[in-house]
């Protein structure tokens, strides 16, 4: 049974690691531009990479990341307006050139409006939220470890241990 | 070391790995097949889809896209496609593939499984022809329609032309022979009053009774009864020597019919050549539709597959818009700089495989700076080869194909309605070169058909008389070779034709001949008959005449004799040796008419 729940218990343990409010706000802060950014480009892969390899709460960031990448269409036309004035803003034409002749580059779609705009606006928006969503972190983490620990999944997969450290 | 921060890191790398090694094939595989049934509107199946890194490879197996019109077919299918991309251009976002290869490429095959996105939507029903397809699929059909037009006009011409009935000739030659047995009759007519006037002479002479003078009386009437017989017997002598000039005449004017009705049948014949067009279309227009079709479904299988690949569809999901910008060295963004495509295609309904090679396929032609070319050769009874050169770089799209396809097989083409006239076409070799050029929509080009060497035979059904099948067979029977050479003109939607061929030539060589070697049969036939008329009938009249002026002859003899033996009673036997007769108003030598 257990050699059974191992796999997942790690997996939960992946996900719920660095539990702290401060890791929990910059991985929802982060998932959030995971999720508005548009998937298929480097950007949105280099975004989850930074995800996974930051020390931020990743199972917060992948949900945030869920949720935006539904919101996130909502904000295209905005995100679209944005990154076609930055795109063909003067000063910047020169790097986005420079940009467009390196090898690699071309594959992160920074020169897709809603892309560029996107990356924008979630990373304008990352400190912020981030901030902001700390104290709630703080405030409502515990209540709601207290109740998942009712759960006997929740149990089996995160152990006494993790369920005390949650606690 | 921190398990803690390490573990959650290698599971997510491996599940990277993971994704990349069992998941990103059949994902791609899925979404190629989604993206392509959206964009066709029906079914496509990928078996199998494959990925390479290094180097940069894909390739596809077992894909098969259905025909929204038939379920049970496949609009188009092949087995393998693989595609091997350069490496550097692939960093900048540029698909160059340095080599593809598509095996196995056949349209047209029959599906295992429904091929229809909805079972419970019915079919499309025969898809639209393209723009090419239906311009020359109609083109194609005209071309049979004036075919059948001239056929029915040659055989209705012929019939007219050619009816014996409707000749000057043959109708003079009736009337006359109608005249001339009235003329042979009137004599004749004639000849039996004579004999019915001899007979009253001699009547006249046995009825004198014995009285002498009475007697004398009598044959004197008698002696002027039979001079005016012998004048008149004269008269139909001197007619009768006139006839064969009267005859002569009558032949002379049967001669200038003859030659009036050749000249008017001359004169429909050079009107009936003003038609070699539409002969040739009728000739040819089996094959030559068959050749304009496949022409025009070649052109709309290259445009449309080139014209695919060049205006690839934007992704239905992609969000936003990417904004281009310039490079040091600039590439288009899709490239294929050589594609060996190798299937089987249908060509005048037979399978026959080939082998192409397509260079220059790509996303910005201006940018590449080279048109599309594609060379195909493919060999099955026939060879065809095909070269098309499509150029995108300017504003005006170009198109250039030359096409050449060789059967060395006979090919007979029956053509006709077996209830009028049926030509059978039997042709040992044909060749078609077809030169189309297509700018913008403007459409330039010819296309030339030869079929050598051939032979034409026909059948006429019952609706048709034995000898207009004859008339043509014979026109017919000369020509060795079919050949035309078709102009184009117009736009791809309303393409134009004109079709040159000596074929209305030969044809009408050969009618004129037919004509001619005719209408001297026909001449020499009327003059026979005409003599034959004028001499048989002369030389019976002659006979009766003869027959019956012999039988007068005698009779004239025997009263001759009556009245001689009458006169030497009447004068004793002697008269001072003068013969009382003599005073008679009767002219003896004429009598003498009678005995020769």
């Amino acid at each position: 049974m257990f050699l059974f729940l191992r796999p997942f218990r790690y997996l939960a343990q992946a996900l719920t690691v660095e539990a702290t409010p401060r890791r929990m706000a910059c991985g929802f802060a982060l998932g959030m531009v995971v999720g508005l950014v548009p998937k298929g480009n480097l950007i949105a892969v280099a975004l989850m990479l930074l995800l996974c390899t930051l020390r931020v709460n990743l199972g917060i960031g992948l949900l945030a990341a869920l949720a935006f990448s539904w919101l996130g269409m909502l904000a295209d036309p905005l995100s679209h307006v944005i990154g076609a004035r930055l795109l063909a803003w003067g000063p910047l034409v020169p790097v986005w050139t420079a940009m467009y002749d390196l090898p690699v580059l071309p594959w992160s779609g920074y020169n897709n409006t809603v892309v560029l705009g996107s990356l924008v606006v979630g990373l304008a928006a990352a400190v912020p939220v981030a901030r902001l969503t700390e104290p709630v972190f703080a405030r409502y983490s515990p209540r709601v470890a207290a109740r998942l620990q009712k759960f006997r999944i929740v149990r089996l997969l995160w152990g006494a241990e993790w369920g005390a450290r949650l606690g | 070391m921190r398990w803690s921060y390490l573990l959650p890191r290698l599971v997510v790398a491996a599940a990277v790995w993971a994704f990349f090694a069992f998941a990103f094939d059949p994902l791609l595989r899925r979404g190629a097949v989604a993206a392509a049934e959206a964009a066709l509107g029906t079914k496509v199946d990928v078996a199998e889809l494959g990925t390479w890194f290094f180097p940069p490879a894909v390739s596809l197996s077992g894909v098969q896209v259905a025909d929204p019109a038939d379920r049970r077919a496949n609009l188009v299918q092949f087995e393998t496609l693989r595609l091997e991309l350069a490496g550097r251009p692939l960093l900048v976002k540029s698909f160059v593939v340095e080599e593809g290869a598509i095996d196995g490429l056949e349209w047209g095959t029959p599906r295992t499984t429904a091929g229809t996105l909805d079972p419970r939507r019915p079919p499309r029903g025969r898809k639209p022809r393209s723009a090419a397809g239906e311009a020359f699929g109609a083109m194609a059909d005209r071309l049979g329609e004036a075919g059948q037009d001239w056929m029915d006009d040659l055989v209705a011409r012929t019939a007219a032309d050619l009816d014996p009935r409707r000749l000057e000739s043959v109708r003079l030659a009736k009337s006359l022979d109608k005249r001339w047995r009235k003329r042979f009759q009137a004599l004749e007519a004639r000849l039996k009053t004579l004999e019915s006037r001899v007979r009253e002479i001699e009547r006249g002479t046995k009825d004198a009774g014995k009285d002498p003078l009475a007697r004398i009386e009598a044959y004197a009437r008698a002696a002027d009864e039979v001079q005016s017989l012998l004048k008149e017997t004269e008269q139909i002598r001197k007619e009768l020597q006139r006839l064969p000039k009267a005859g002569q005449v009558d032949l002379a004017r049967l001669e200038e019919a003859r030659q009036r009705d050749l000249d008017a049948l001359k004169h429909k014949l050079d009107f009936l050549s003003l038609d070699a067009e539409a002969i040739s279309k009728k000739l040819l227009g089996p094959e030559l539709s068959q050749r304009l079709a496949e022409a025009g479904a070649w052109i709309d299988v290259v445009r449309r597959y080139a014209r695919a690949a060049i205006d690839a569809p934007r992704p239905v999901r992609m969000r936003g818009v990417d904004v281009e910008f310039d490079r040091s060295e600039p590439l288009p963004a899709f490239l294929v700089k050589r594609l060996r495509v190798g299937g089987k295609v249908k060509l005048a309904g037979e399978t026959i495989p080939f082998r192409s090679l397509i260079t220059g396929l790509t996303s910005d032609p201006a940018l590449h700076g080279e048109p599309v070319v594609a060379k195909l050769v493919g060999a099955g009874k026939g060879e065809l080869r095909l070269l098309a050169v499509l150029d995108y770089r300017g504003e005006t799209s170009r198109h250039d194909a030359t096409i050449t396809w060789t059967l060395a097989e006979p090919v007979v083409v029956d053509f006709g309605d077996a209830d009028d006239l049926v030509l059978a076409v039997r042709a040992e070799r044909t060749e078609w070169a077809a030169e189309i050029h297509l700018q913008g929509d403007a459409l330039t080009g010819g296309m030339r058909f030869v079929q050598s060497p051939v032979s034409i035979a026909s059948r006429t059904g019952p609706r048709v008389r034995p000898e207009i099948g004859r008339v043509i067979a014979a026109a017919l029977g000369d020509v060795r070779e079919l050949a035309a050479d078709v102009t184009l003109a117009g736009t791809l939607r309303s393409p134009e034709w004109t079709v040159r061929s000596d074929l209305g030539e030969q044809l009408r060589t050969g009618l004129h001949r037919f004509a001619a070697t005719e209408a001297a049969a026909r001449r020499d036939q009327l003059r026979q008959m005409a003599d034959a008329l004028i001499q048989t009938r002369s030389a019976e009249f002659q006979q009766l005449l003869g027959d019956r002026h012999r039988a007068v002859l005698a009779q004239l003899d025997a009263d001759e004799s009556q009245v001689r033996a009458l006169i030497d009673k009447v004068a004793g036997g002697k008269a001072g040796g003068k013969n009382p007769l003599d005073k008679l108003p009767l002219d003896a030598g004429k009598l003498d008419l009678f005995r020769r």
